[in-house]
């Protein structure tokens, strides 16, 4: 491409990097933000499988009870900023400016700039196992839990450097992804091609359009509360000290403050993919569209005013349980909506079975699912006998992972050819689902009984007699099915990037902008600026006869 | 994507020109709204949880370095600050009429008057430290009060340094008309700041002071 | 797409400043946790870093022309038809479209009843000798007494259990009669292999499970050969009864005069394909 800054006086392998170091192509960054949260993603499947593996049977003794404070610790920030944050972010960049018809980022520069903030903060926070002092006074990673409670945090109980790596590590990716959420909604608002008014663009974008703004609002809480657990800590402030009269009920308050909408913040992007994917192979226009839109808005609204159903168990009066029991069960509204607009859509449609309508159902199933367990868990009294237990932790892995990894997949399967040009092995992607789709229930799904039996999560280890044994057994016999589907992807990916069939401009016959241009998509993206008159502008060009435009 | 009659298309929808330099800024604004609503909101919560002296009343209402009253001094240094804002906009309607010599004037007056703000500040923090006694770890209130009041500062510290680049550029000759618009958006920045500052003061000084009794 | 050569595309140019700028900043938190020369080496790249940046948007953002090299294959109108969804007859209807009268699952119900009364008694006189005994198990589901029972008190005959287990009988087989009636023509394929074999398997699994909640006496009495018999007898007899019953029409996508009874020219819609 000749706009790349070719440097003759380097080497073609470190021309190359370099030119992806100083690039402000919102393809090149979308792409680096995804690989860098696959590779986190590695990481903190290694981190679970580790767990796994000491929880396998009673009394095992593969890691230490302090390495496993550190491996959940580290694998939940990493999926939550490291994998699911990064993966939004880069394929909202990615595809946010091709399906609006325009050329970059409202400020490719300061898209650069968020990105490198959060792969610099993603390297800071590992850096702990090598650099931060930890309890016990060697090197060591951040193990106080990913909500890092106070007062665990404080300097006290939590000595050396650690938690500090963990305040700084995720403050300054949170800096980046509130540059980039900026970036995203001035995009949308001011860059859209000729002819797509707000209810012309796409789902994908609409729903990143709000994420983008829950991003923009949510993030500088958790900013601010960092701020002042790092001054407890290196200042001697007094914020979540209780003997001096701080609170720590307050921390707790002011991470799901930020904690909750973030949650959202990573599932809105399942909706966004799982939105383009399922109208394309169901042939048939997505159902509902302005009230999929606006199902998105009031998400985005209520998910500001549920995050104290995280605290039901810290004793709060019954009517703040009351409260925020019902607004919780007032978000799952919205979403049973876009549920059955899914299910309408596919309802009649021709439907094909390619490997991404297939993570699609599977991240149907799933999601609705976590989503129904989420509703058992929002009433507070169910929520008091499970709180902090497995089932806890079955019910979000059923969400985030049964729903936002399954439509990560769902998107790589369907916007890869658009981006590398080849095809992925079809065989070898439904080798990789079915694999994922029997490791993933069979890891997590046991997780719901063993909850109810009574298994607190993070405990290092458990007693024999307790009756989880079987089902302990079942979660890590599970994580094998996992591990195989990943490294079928990623043999997957790595073959077809080297002899993949070749893709050209449009392999699924699908309807938005980004399949009108090449395969990978030149630096300029459209060779003249599109015009649009439809939410289907590629269905208006193939049927001339029988156009969007008239029906909406 | 031209294959339709064109009789038969109906025109194209007009998508709006919003300008991506006032929404990104804005946004930037919105998001400096939650930063600082978590402090205030912090700040608000404690208020009076503090185990142990100096309380506000003590180092308000105590005399510093003269017969003043706290509040009133803090009161007499922040009309700077809203004075400034006024200066700003004076600055940018001049640089809009292309007049760049009143431009510096009235950026160097925004710039004089934003820095006796943070002289004052400094003064009284100096104050506060050294005769008072209070620091970040004294209390919960100077936990509260340093940190509130320092992000202000230092947000007030950001502008004053743009400030006094976008100064240097104007003696170098290099600000015209056309620059106008980004004068604009940094104006918006500081008329946040001078609003947050609104807010800070009610908080500590009003009721922050009368309520920790 | 011809029309490519008449704009000029420009797009930002590759800029350090970004990059430099966000490793300075991390290595100025860095500092915090490290030393302080960290952190000075840190704010020295940010500053660096920042300005490159803003050299290169201010006064005017730098940009490069791309030389366009590739275009895209232009979209060609698809030669094929668009598929409309056409409606007929089961277009969003309201499944079934024809249904059973309640009538005949009453009836079946009441029968069906009789039948699995006469399974059931057979059971207890073969096993037990004496019918009374699964009359009084019956009644215990209704009356805790029942569970205090000895063998020989459940042998006998008791004029309340009697009551209580036939009016149980009489209004279970009722209701389930009518459920039966209701949901026979909903069921696909082979209703009778439905309602005789698996809906009987459900509703005795769930006995199962919940028996020794909602009928103490009865689990610990319970003979589960000639349990499930009846069910599975009440399910023929009630299933078969209903199935025979003819179909009536539910009348929802008649018209509105069609619906009156009206009988004129123009008032049925034609059949096509008949």
């Amino acid at each position: 491409m000749s706009s790349s800054p070719v440097r003759p006086d380097l080497s073609p392998p470190l021309s190359r990097l370099h030119e992806w170091v100083v690039t402000v192509d919102h393809k090149r960054l979308g792409v680096m933000y995804i690989v860098t949260g696959l590779v986190f993603f590695l990481i903190g499947g290694f981190e679970a499988a580790m767990m796994r593996w000491q929880l396998a049977w009673p009394g095992l003794d593969i890691v230490m009870p302090e390495d496993f404070n550190r491996l959940f610790t580290m694998h939940g920030t990493t999926m939550v900023f490291l994998v699911g944050m990064p993966i939004l972010l880069g394929s909202a960049n990615y595809l946010v400016p091709l399906m609006i018809g325009t050329r970059d980022m409202a400020f490719p520069r300061l898209n650069a700039f968020g990105f490198w903030l959060f792969f610099f903060g993603g390297a800071l926070l590992y850096f702990s196992y090598f650099g931060a002092q930890g309890l016990y006074g060697m090197g060591s990673a951040p193990d106080v839990g990913w909500f890092a409670y106070a007062p665990l945090t404080e300097r006290t109980f939590s000595r050396g450097h650690s938690t500090d790596y963990w305040i700084l590590g995720l403050m300054v990716s949170g800096f980046g992804s509130i540059a980039t959420g900026i970036n995203l909604v001035t995009t949308i608002l001011c860059m859209r091609c000729t002819g797509m008014r707000l209810m012309k663009m796409p789902l994908f974008v609409w729903i990143m359009l709000v994420d983008a703004i829950l991003i923009v609002v949510a993030m500088p809480p958790l900013a601010a509360a960092q701020v002042m657990l790092l001054f407890d800590r290196s200042l001697g402030a007094h914020f979540f000290d209780v003997q001096a009269g701080g609170s720590a009920v307050l921390w707790q308050n002011l991470f799901w403050f930020f904690g909750h909408p973030e949650v959202y913040i990573l599932i809105l992007p399942a909706f966004a993919f799982v939105s383009e994917i399922i109208p394309v192979f169901s042939r048939k226009v997505l159902f509902g569209y302005p009230l999929m839109v606006a199902a998105t808005v009031t998400i985005g609204f209520i998910s500001m005013g549920v995050w104290v159903h995280h605290m039901f168990a810290i004793g709060l009066s019954p009517a703040v349980n009351t409260l925020f029991m019902a607004s919780t069960m007032l978000i799952g509204v919205p979403t049973g909506i876009k549920m059955f607009n899914w299910v309408a859509t596919m309802f009649g449609g021709r439907i094909r079975l390619h490997t991404p309508m297939l993570f699609s159902i599977g991240f149907l199933a799933q999601f609705l699912f976590g989503g129904l367990t989420g509703v058992m868990l929002a009433v507070v009294p169910f929520d008091w006998q499970v709180s902090d237990s497995y089932f806890v932790v079955g019910h979000f892995h059923y969400v985030l992972f049964g729903g936002l990894i399954f439509s990560i997949f769902a998107a790589i399967y369907y916007w890869f050819p658009k981006v590398s040009g080849r095809m992925l092995s079809e065989a070898l992607g439904k080798w990789q689902f079915w694999l994922l789709l029997i490791g993933f229930n069979l890891t997590f799904g046991p997780m719901h009984v063993s909850g109810m039996l009574g298994m607190p999560r993070r405990i290092y280890t458990y007693q024999l007699d307790r009756g989880w044994e079987i089902w302990n057994l079942l979660s890590s016999i599970g994580v094998l099915f996992q591990a195989l589907a990943i490294a079928f992807f990623i043999w997957n990916v790595i073959r077809s990037l080297q002899r993949g069939t070749p893709a050209g401009d449009d392999p699924w016959d699908a309807w938005t902008l980004e399949w009108s241009t090449t395969s990978p998509p030149p630096a300029w993206n459209f060779d003249t600026d599109p015009e649009v008159r439809s939410r289907r502008p590629l269905w208006d060009a193939k049927h001339p006869d029988d156009p969007d435009w008239k029906y909406e | 994507m031209s294959a339709l009659p064109a009789h038969d298309m109906p025109p194209l929808a007009r998508t709006g020109n919003l300008p991506r330099g006032k929404l990104g800024v804005l946004l930037l604004i919105l998001s400096e709204v939650f930063f600082f609503g978590t402090l205030i909101a912090v700040y608000v919560f404690y208020i009076g949880h503090h185990t142990g002296g100096p309380t506000p009343k003590d180092v308000f209402d105590a005399p510093l370095s003269g017969p003043t009253w706290q509040p009133l001094a803090v009161s007499f240094n922040s009309v700077f600050l809203l004075v400034s804002s006024l200066w700003i906009v004076l600055a940018h309607r001049a640089l809009c009429r292309g007049a760049t010599t009143a431009f510096g004037f009235w950026w160097l007056a925004t710039f004089a008057c934003g820095s006796v703000f943070l002289a004052g500040t400094a003064n009284e923090w100096h104050g506060l430290i050294m005769d008072d006694g209070l620091w970040m770890g004294t209390n919960l209130f100077g936990s509260c009060y340093y940190t509130l009041v320092g992000f202000h500062a230092l947000h007030v510290t950001a502008g004053l340094t743009i400030m006094a680049i976008v100064f240097v550029l104007t003696l170098a000759g290099k600000m015209h008309q056309r620059h106008a618009g980004k004068i604009e958006l940094l104006s918006w920045y500081w008329h946040f700041v001078d609003a947050v500052w609104i807010v800070v003061f009610t908080i500590v000084y009003v009721i922050g002071w009368w309520g920790a009794a | 797409m011809t029309t490519h050569d008449h704009q000029r595309i420009e797009l930002p140019a590759p800029c350090t400043g970004p990059m430099l700028c966000a490793f300075g900043i991390t290595l100025g938190f860095a500092g915090i946790v490290t030393s302080w020369p960290v952190a000075v080496v840190g704010v020295i790249f940010a500053l660096a870093g920042g300005v490159h940046w803003w050299r290169q948007v201010l006064p005017d953002p730098v940009e490069i022309t791309p030389d366009i090299t590739v275009h895209p294959t232009p979209i060609e109108p698809r030669p094929e038809r668009v598929a409309k969804l056409t409606t007929h007859r089961a277009h969003r209807a309201r499944v079934p479209l024809e249904i059973h009268p309640y009538s005949a699952g009453i009836t079946g119900g009441l029968i069906g009843g009789l039948v699995m009364a006469a399974v059931a008694l057979t059971g207890s006189w073969l096993e037990h000798g004496s019918i009374w005994f699964a009359i009084n198990v019956m009644a215990g589901t209704a009356m805790p007494s029942i569970g205090d029972m000895s063998t020989e008190g459940l042998l006998a005959y008791d004029a309340s259990a009697m009551m209580t287990a036939g009016t149980m009988q009489l209004v279970l087989c009722l209701f389930i009669g009518l459920l039966y009636g209701v949901i026979m023509p909903l069921l696909p394929r082979w209703p009778v292999v439905w309602g005789t074999l698996i809906i009987p398997a459900v509703w005795c699994g769930l006995m199962l499970a919940a028996m020794s909640v909602v009928n103490p006496a009865l689990e610990t009495h319970i003979d589960w050969t000639w349990f499930i018999g009846a069910q599975v007898a009440f399910g023929l007899v009630c299933s078969v009864w209903v199935v025979r019953a003819e179909k009536i029409d539910t009348m929802q996508h008649w018209s509105y005069l069609e619906r009156l009874g009206m009988e004129a020219p123009g008032v049925q819609p034609e059949e096509d394909d008949e």
